[in-house]
């Protein structure tokens, strides 16, 4: 790097303490307040999430490929599935980013000491653990055959699974959810160093912020929705089982009011991370800050509003179908503005062929297509075919893995240096993020092909004329596997043979590529004031 | 046999035929198939299939466009503008007001008119013709049960070609979801409520009906036949009237098996075949036996009596058991030579 080194450098070289050898021992990890540690816990926990979550969907490809009953009984398929879908949504997609990467940067981007309220982040650790322990016994007791959806009166009435254990979990889960959302929003409100205006917050902070509004205004109603579904089967007080008088409609509205919702608490924090990683390795200022600031907001708002697209089948009214698809559409919009202005950035700018950024333009080319087949399934008339087939299972796919969770394997790799002081190996890691990118699309661009001619979702056989299309999905998730098992050898490769990270190996502009890598406990060694902005590169003009 | 059961069929590549009227064919059930046309979407069979396939074929080409708009300019960026030296220099230009506005009023212009394409076929769906055919469909875990217009019921769906038809259609337990690819619709079966559908199905063909919405453990082998059939002469062989008559056959079916079917469908849940005591008398040994009635009455059971208690059951109750038997006065003269039949051979 041709850049002055800084006296939190020096420090470093000097043999100074940081935050991962300041303490020793299980007990100083355990009782800490400190983010990063937090941060560094929640990403141990969620990673291991998903892995178990990923090993139950390649069980489940393994079992598809070929019509009949392989490897699973129709109803511990019913129960991969479901669990599938529950421990990826519930313990790893929601808490991952913001409880991750999202408590390890914000403060330091903010040139904070910590967020406002540490012990409270712990607390949202612990409720995390707890509300895991109670999701997973599930695995080792009864499972669960609902659907991550809890749909009643399957889910009260006909399932013998443990449906009160897991929802139970969901619950405490979304606590965590909600304190760690407080707990952002009042950190990015009073603990900004001298300098930090909000147009100076790195992008990802902007939509940590809107993904935190969402966790604290959404959450609580799916907490009330699960008390009721507990309450409708541990004592059938007919608030949804029609055999009471109850009605099940209602349990999905309830249910969507959150889940909607739900899907930009996993989507946004995921674009505020590849705003930050195409301006960081382009090294170029952000092209349309305040519009893709805004577009995070608009989003979140209108979010609000659209959970009725998930039931313009379900026995809902004509018009509130009509109403829920004409506001979807408005989603669409700040989504485009966003995906524009990403493209914008790369124009004229130093593109790096490196890793994260590699996986910033997967990022793009999966996004784009996850968001412009939302509109098929927008356009009620023509979900009425595509609703609940394999279309919208490759749909939400792209969304949440070709979106969110390619976005958090590129922050994670942006960020690794930073949290580990390590680097990592760059030409495993760009084979991994082939694989995943070929995997991914061999598995899921197949399903829509699956979907439009007419396969429903989670069927346990199928008619014999879908096999050559199951077949070569499932191809594709051993590929997508091989990816995601070589990014793992990948970070445990580094954390024991990696070079040792400089300060800022990025050439960044914002405040955590300041401090040394791996920081200090309190971050910076004297509070930092900031005079530009996060994408403040030197450029050609002016 | 062919019971219009519910269960997939063993492997086999796909099957390419379609209804064909001819009455020779042996009552051998190909397997389950849906047709596809071209590379996305399956057979369009019904008339709301038409406006789908174009309004699906616009969206296609519009998202085609903007992934070529987005991914274009990215390659060639990334391609372009690969760094060549840390220390280079990027564009200062960081914002555009006018392109902002450009690339967010002509997106949303292009999609409330997305919206209006789809609202508009989704509100043809919704009003059915006051001449449409009514069908009542009953979902249950894990089969479908058709009412049809003259009380027949079955567990296939036959319609004539070129009729509207109305599916009135409620659930016995959980959520089921009633969807026909070739038709491109499909709609939600909830108990307590009834949801409706309407098409007019404009191709003779043999297609398949599945269940969408996850109701368990068979959940997956849910399916069943739809048939759309040409109308005309209960007697001419491969017509709806005719395959009506049948009793959801194609050919007629022998009076032992028709009674064997009809036995499956509606009398077993009440009636025993091996002696054991269900709501009713059991079957077993039954045909020619004296029986005494409520009334202090005996009676001998044979063809009248089958019939009297099939169409008025309330007349002749058996001592010691409830009046509970539904008349079933709809079951045609066939189907109740055909029980029957069926009843002679449980001895």
């Amino acid at each position: 790097m041709s850049r002055a080194v800084t006296a939190d450098e020096m420090d470093v070289e000097a043999g100074g303490k940081n935050y991962l050898n300041a303490e020793k021992g299980i007990v100083s990890w355990l009782t800490t307040v400190d983010h990063k540690r937090i941060g560094l816990m929640y990403l141990v926990s969620t990673l291991t999430m998903f892995m178990i979550a990923g090993i139950f969907a390649l069980i489940l490809r393994f079992e598809l490929l070929r019509s009949g009953q392989d490897v699973l009984t129709p109803g511990q398929y019913n129960q991969a599935f479901t669990l599938h879908g529950a421990m990826m949504v519930f313990l790893f997609i929601i808490p991952a980013i913001p409880g991750g990467l999202g408590n390890f940067v914000l403060p330091i981007m903010i040139g904070a000491k910590d967020v406002a309220f540490p012990k409270l982040n712990l607390l949202s650790l612990y409720l995390y653990w707890t509300g895991a322990i109670f999701t997973a016994s599930s695995i080792v007791s009864t499972g669960l055959d609902t659907g991550w959806t809890f749909y009643v009166p399957y889910s009260t009435t006909v399932s013998q699974t443990s449906v009160i254990a897991v929802t139970f979990g969901a619950f405490i889960l979304g606590f965590s959810s909600i304190l760690t959302g407080l707990n952002f929003i009042v950190t990015i409100h009073k603990l900004r160093a001298p300098g930090v205006t909000w147009y100076r917050l790195p992008l990802m902070l902007w939509a940590i912020y809107a993904t935190s509004i969402v966790q604290i205004l959404a959450t609580p109603v799916l907490a009330i929705t699960l008390l009721l579904l507990i309450l409708e089967r541990a004592f059938h007080v007919g608030i949804f089982d029609p055999k009471l008088g109850g009605d099940p409609v209602l349990y999905q509205h309830f249910f969507w009011f959150y889940s909607h919702p739900a899907v930009y608490i996993m989507i946004l924090p995921g674009m505020g991370i590849i705003s930050d990683l195409i301006a960081v390795h382009s090294h170029r200022r952000i092209f349309g800050y305040k519009a893709i600031a805004f577009s995070s907001v608009a989003i979140a708002l209108v979010g609000f509003m659209v959970w009725g697209h998930h039931m313009f089948t379900s026995g809902q009214s004509e018009l509130s179908s009509t109403i829920f698809s004409f506001i979807t559409f408005f989603v669409a919009v700040p989504s485009g503005v966003k995906v524009f202005n990403w493209t914008g950035t790369m124009w004229g700018g130093s593109v790096a062929w490196n890793t994260p950024m590699f996986y910033a333009m997967s990022f793009l080319f999966l996004f784009t297509i996850g968001g412009l087949t939302g509109l098929p399934l927008a356009m009620i008339g023509l979900d009425l075919h595509l609703h609940d087939t394999y279309f919208v299972v490759a749909h939400f796919h792209y969304v949440m893995m070709g979106g969110a969770v390619i976005a958090f394997i590129g922050g994670l790799h942006h960020w690794w240096p930073k949290m580990t002081g390590r680097m990592y190996n760059e030409t495993t890691a760009k084979i991994a993020c082939g694989l995943i990118f070929v995997g991914f699309n061999m598995t899921f661009f197949t399903q829509f092909f699956l979907g439009a001619r007419g396969m429903p979702r989670r069927y346990h056989t199928y008619l014999d004329q879908y096999q050559p299309l199951h077949a070569f999905s499932t191809y594709g998730s051993w590929v997508l596997g091989a990816g995601l098992f070589l990014v793992l050898f990948t970070f445990i490769h580094s954390l024991f043979k990696g070079e040792r990270a400089p300060a800022n190996p990025w050439g960044g502009r914002s405040l955590e590529w300041q401090t040394p890598s791996p920081p200090p406990t309190e971050n910076f060694h004297k509070t930092p004031v900031v005079t530009h902005g996060p994408y403040d590169f030197a450029t050609t003009g002016k | 046999m062919s019971q219009g059961n519910t269960t997939t069929q063993p492997s086999q590549p796909k099957s390419g035929s379609t209804a064909q009227p001819a009455a020779s064919a042996a009552p051998k059930e190909a397997p389950m198939a849906i047709e596809t046309e071209g590379a996305w979407l399956p057979r369009a069979s019904s008339t709301y299939a038409e406006p789908y396939d174009a309004a699906w074929n616009f969206n296609l080409w519009v998202s085609i466009f903007f992934f070529a708009i987005v991914m274009g300019p990215m390659a060639y960026f990334a391609v372009k503008y690969k760094r060549k030296s840390e220390t280079e220099r990027t564009s200062p230009i960081d914002h555009n007001l006018k392109l902002e506005i450009f690339w967010t009023a002509i997106p949303t212009l292009l999609l409330i008119y997305m919206f209006w394409i789809g609202f508009k076929i989704f509100a043809n769906a919704q009003v059915a013709p006051n001449d449409a055919m009514t069908i009542n469909v009953t979902g249950q875990m894990y089969s479908w049960k058709f009412q049809y217009p003259d009380g027949t019921t079955c567990n296939e769906l036959g319609v004539p070609k070129g009729r509207p038809v109305k599916l009135v259609m409620s659930s016995i337990d959980t959520i089921h979801s009633f969807f026909v690819p070739e038709f491109r619709l499909k709609a939600d079966v909830v108990p307590n409520l009834y949801t409706t559908m309407w098409f007019e199905p404009t191709k003779e063909m043999e297609s398949v009906v599945e269940c969408a919405e996850y109701c368990g453990t068979g959940h997956s082998t849910m399916l069943t036949r739809v048939f759309v059939m040409p109308s005309g002469d209960a007697d001419t062989a491969g017509t709806y009237e005719n395959w009506m008559q049948n009793g959801c056959e194609k050919t007629p079916l022998p009076p032992l098996a028709r009674g064997q079917k009809k036995y499956t469908q509606i009398c077993k849940s009440c009636h025993s075949l091996d002696g054991s005591r269900l709501v009713g008398p059991s079957f077993k040994g039954l045909w020619g036996r004296q029986e005494t009635l409520a009334n202090g009455q005996t009676i001998t059971v044979d063809e009248n009596y089958i019939k009297k208690s099939i169409m008025t059951p309330s007349a002749d109750i058996v001592q010691g058991y409830p009046d509970q038997m539904p008349p079933m006065a709809y079951l045609k003269d066939q189907d109740i030579e055909g029980i029957i039949a069926f009843l002679k051979e449980q001895k």
